[in-house]
């Protein structure tokens, strides 16, 4: 078994700026999705995506609350 | 409905703290990933968001199967007048585990996501994966196969008991049983 940090870690948990997180965000739309995040986050709120529940739409929603 | 863990706290970053501990010890079982937080996510007032790991990334686990993974947790911090639960707690609103191959090929997705519309999906529910079905199958990948509400701890459980992940630690059962003691103890429906 490896070494661990364990409870140490939790309070390590790192919180993104805004700017940071509206990166991230942009980065996961790029990635699956091949748009910018302010496309997606338009497509998201507009209804547009035929499966919005598919993998990768899921991937890039769930960084959201990271980037608007 | 909402789910309130015990998570209580004198201030907001008390139930906060306690909220996402317990998943961070979870997750320590079958990865070194560390959660990432949004911003002002110890504070309420809004949505806020835990992923592990970062930017729509997954974390590739041990075991034959090399599988990869990724979870994603949404949450409220919100203020009770339950005396044995406050003055503040953690109100989870949407989650997403994810398991996938090296590829990205879906395996097993755990979901529970109330905003995006419209019928039985608004349920915790799970999809298969292509990889795990045949042409002929009655279900697809884009079936929603209607679920209770699943913790982090049992699918983290799942991936050691059944996919064959190799856990990091020694005392994962433990930590995991542990830990979704809680779940089971303070979630206000299943």
């Amino acid at each position: 078994m490896t070494d661990l940090k364990t409870e140490e870690q939790a309070c390590d948990i790192e919180e993104v700026s805004l700017d940071e997180g509206r990166r991230m965000l942009d980065d996961a739309a790029r990635q699956h999705l091949n748009m910018s995040a302010e496309d997606f986050i338009e497509a998201w709120d507009e209804g547009r995506f035929t499966d919005p529940d598919s993998l990768r739409v899921q991937q890039v929603a769930a960084l959201l609350p990271f980037g608007r | 409905m909402p789910l309130y863990f015990p998570l209580a706290g004198k201030a907001p970053r008390e139930a906060f703290d306690a909220f996402v501990s317990p998943l961070q010890r979870a997750l320590s079982c079958i990865s070194d990933a560390v959660f990432v937080r949004s911003y002002g996510s110890a504070t309420p007032g809004g949505i806020r968001s835990i992923i592990a790991p970062t930017a729509g990334r997954f974390v590739p686990l041990r075991g034959e199967n090399r599988l990869h993974f990724s979870a994603a947790l949404q949450y409220e911090i919100v203020k009770t007048d339950d005396p044995d639960r406050g003055p503040w707690k953690v109100s989870t609103k949407k989650y997403m585990y994810h398991v996938v191959t090296g590829d990205m090929t879906e395996v097993i997705l755990f979901h529970w996501h109330p905003e995006v519309p419209p019928g039985p999906q608004r349920g915790p529910h799970l999809h298969l994966g292509s990889s795990q079905l045949t042409r002929s199958a009655v279900v697809s990948h884009r079936t929603h196969v209607p679920t209770g509400r699943v913790s982090l701890e049992s699918v983290i459980e799942l991936l050691i008991t059944d996919f064959n992940v190799v856990p990091r630690r020694a005392d994962w059962k433990e930590t995991l049983d542990e830990s979704r003691q809680r779940f089971h103890d303070w979630r206000t429906w299943s």
